[in-house]
């Protein structure tokens, strides 16, 4: 704990970070808490010989968990549609849904995005946290207790690796581990010119993932398969040849000619790749500086806590209801922008311009994020 | 071949290696505490009983300078002698301190190294890789395949990211499994070798510069000369007629360094290096002879290559190094500066501070 540098921001001034703070104990800082009460509370991931130097150079980095940041922004999940919007800064266009890079109409860079996160989101975010999960035990082979899953208390989530082995990895061979799980690089050997590689279920590496991930595929009904983005002609192919295909798969022996045409199989190893990497902010795990929302800390926009959640229990973690901690008397605000808001086993959409009291939770998350103002 | 190994790395074994071994793998833990039970000081040096210690030790040093090759020489019958040349080439190439001939000193000592390990009993090389390198590696026999290894991934990535641009050296298109990456004969002492060139620049960073007895400041002097004259006959700034590197950019900079010092520079790195240079007006086979301290440098490949690049053969194409948007695709573009804002390619910069550099002058 010593090792570790801590950071705050404080209600009102949230452009500017208190940093390079040391603690020796918890004692020490949750009197510290106590004392500032902080909106968001941070530590490295980081050990320094001097974490309260305020010089990089003169903190004397020692090593750096290996942390990975999963955020649902990043994921185009359906629902964004139903309650993310954006606008062109440059001509005005405006449309819902995920923001292009640039706008269609007037080319501009220039756009502001509105987002929201809703459960279908956070659900997908642990889908690629799951996926990650499996890399890192499977492949990576980090013992299942050096790892350790956190709510981010709004978007996501992130998960830390504490492990001797890699401390001291430097950026960019933490690079190469996120180009690992992204698939990026990927080269699949081709046997011969005009063969393709088949892919076995047992090798190790991307490989054997590949093969995996295409049996699961294959096993899928047509409309699993539909909702996957699967093209139509691809699915009635997949849906025709099933049981060849499986079959096909299963055999261990690597000559059997590809019972599809080259441009189909292509197609559903780049799907098959896309399923199976997991989506992980790359700048997050190459920074080896890098400050962290501290777990069982609240996060100062949503109110929500930044709960671990055991490797076990991800699966059936609900974000927006175990992380619900606030509890206290309703209070009255005004609705500047209408969202769909589900936290614990409540649903609002509540229209914007309207005044209402809502329980003090998601009182707080409304006007954290800049939904609602106190009335 | 070679003898039955067990597959645990906990297993209590004696040392394989022998005195000959330390001749031939001088930077080895083991070596290292041979030297010092021999007793060896900078004092004794001073004594002509040392004159062959110091003369192998210049010629290490003068044979990289001269060509970075891995072809292994015959350790000489006096093991001793060759073993200590080690420890004090380290001690003249830190007084020289010419951080050019220093990288060519630790790649061709990494070489030459790897070159004799590939011919080397597997179980001195897992040896080596276990206790001077702390690798964690174990060997996989299987009755119908070719032994192969499995390496801790974090040990592989240290060396293998050196590799970088190269496709089969990507964690991503290797086999692992639970930490361990599995790999052939030669892919291990592949990493190896840039282990060892590591370590050795390590060793060369942390050998202290204490007052050399006179002997040696004298064979230290007569190196100096030699790599001077030596230097002259290279690629480098002094002879590199029409181009000047001092208005190269920081991307092409760091490439140039990069090769020149033999480090591995990637695929598209070489690509627009050489096309930079070419634009400069530098002759094709000058820009050849700069690969030639790359470790995987194949003399009529590479002509064959920067031919192509200047045009002289193939499509006749005369192809331009990326822009800059591209460079920072493939990261190489690196220490931007004011210059940088304001060009689209690297020759636009190239172009400006020329022009500067002759209004300075």
């Amino acid at each position: 704990m010593g090792q570790r540098e801590f950071g705050f921001i404080l209600f009102g001034r949230e452009k500017s970070m208190v940093r390079h703070r040391r603690f020796e104990s918890r004692h020490q800082l949750v009197d510290f808490l106590i004392n500032l009460t902080p909106s968001d509370v941070y530590y490295s991931s980081a050990y320094y010989e001097k974490p309260d130097e305020e010089k990089m150079k003169e903190k004397g980095w020692l090593g750096a968990d290996l942390v990975f940041d999963i955020d649902c922004d990043d994921l185009r999940t359906p629902c964004k549609k139903t309650h993310d919007a954006w606008k062109c800064l440059d001509c005005g266009k405006t449309d819902v849904g995920f923001e292009p890079e640039h706008c269609p109409r007037c080319e501009s860079r220039r756009i502001d995005v509105d987002r929201w996160v809703c459960d279908l989101c956070l659900e997908a975010a642990k889908q690629e946290c799951l996926k990650l999960l499996s890399f890192l035990e499977e492949d990576f082979g980090f013992p299942s207790q050096s790892i350790s899953i956190a709510f981010s208390g709004h978007r996501g989530y992130h998960i830390h690796v504490e492990e001797d082995t890699v401390k001291k990895l430097g950026s960019e061979e933490r690079k190469e581990i996120i180009d690992y799980v992204t698939a990026t690089g990927l080269k699949l050997q081709y046997p011969e010119k005009n063969r393709m590689p088949k892919p076995l279920l047992s090798e190790k590496g991307w490989e054997g993932r590949l093969a995996r991930t295409l049996y699961t595929m294959f096993q899928k009904r047509e409309s699993q398969l539909l909702e996957n983005g699967l093209r139509k002609s691809i699915v009635a192919i997949i849906s025709e040849q099933r049981d060849k295909l499986l079959e096909w798969l299963h055999s261990e022996t690597e000559t059997e000619p590809l019972p599809l045409k080259k441009k189909v199989w292509e197609e559903l190893l780049a799907k098959a790749v896309d399923d199976a990497t997991a989506a992980v902010d790359t700048v997050v795990t190459t920074d080896i500086h890098r400050l962290i929302r501290m777990p069982t800390t609240l996060h100062g926009k949503t109110g929500l806590k930044v709960a671990e959640v055991d490797a076990n229990s991800l699966p059936s973690f609900k974000p927006l209801t175990d992380s619900l901690v606030l509890k206290g008397e309703n209070v009255k605000i005004k609705i500047l922008h209408s969202k769909p808001l589900t936290l614990g086993e409540k649903v609002y959409q509540l229209p914007a311009g309207e005044s209402v009291k809502l329980p003090l939770a998601e009182a707080v998350f409304l006007v954290g994020t800049g939904k609602a103002v106190l009335a | 071949m070679e003898t039955a190994f067990p597959q645990s790395s906990e297993t209590e074994e004696s040392c394989p290696l022998t005195k000959l071994d330390h001749a031939k793998y001088p930077f080895t833990r083991e070596a290292a505490e041979y030297v010092g039970r021999l007793g060896f000081s900078l004092e004794e040096v001073s004594s002509p009983d040392y004159n062959t210690v110091i003369r192998k030790a210049a010629e290490r040093i003068l044979r990289s300078a001269k060509s970075v090759r891995g072809l292994p020489y015959e350790v000489s019958p006096h093991w001793d002698d060759e073993l200590l040349s080690f420890p004090l080439s380290l001690i003249m190439i830190k007084e020289v301190g010419d951080a050019y001939f220093q990288q060519r000193f630790t790649l061709q000592e990494a070489k030459l190294a790897s070159a004799r390990l590939r011919e080397e009993e597997l179980k001195k090389v897992l040896w080596i890789a276990r206790k001077t390198f702390k690798w964690k590696i174990s060997e996989v026999r299987e009755p119908s395949s070719v032994p192969y290894f499995k390496l801790h991934f974090v040990n592989y990535l240290k060396n293998a990211i050196r590799f970088r641009g190269e496709d089969k050296w990507k964690l991503t298109n290797r086999k692992m499994e639970y930490g361990e990456i599995y790999l052939n004969k030669a892919e291990v002492v592949r990493l190896l070798e840039e282990e060892i060139r590591s370590h050795i620049q390590e060793r060369i960073e942390k050998t202290p510069r204490p007052e050399l007895p006179p002997s040696l400041k004298e064979a230290v002097g007569k190196l100096e000369d030699e790599l001077k004259s030596l230097k002259k006959t290279l690629p480098s700034e002094e002879v590199l007629g029409a181009t000047d590197s001092r208005a190269f950019p920081p991307c092409m900079a760091e490439l140039y360094t990069a090769v020149l010092g033999g480090k591995n520079v990637p695929h598209a790195g070489r690509f627009t290096l050489t096309a930079f240079l070419l634009s400069t007006g530098m002759e094709a086979q000058e820009v050849a002879r700069l690969y030639t301290a790359v470790t995987d440098f194949d003399e009529r490949l590479t002509q064959y290559q920067v031919e192509h690049i200047a045009g002289l053969t193939g499509g006749r194409t005369k192809y331009k190094p990326l822009n800059c948007a591209n460079m920072q695709t493939h990261r190489l573009c690196v220490n931007k500066d004011e210059i940088c804002s304001r060009i689209k390619n690297p020759l636009q910069y190239y172009r400006i501070k020329l022009k500067r550099l002759r209004l300075s002058r």
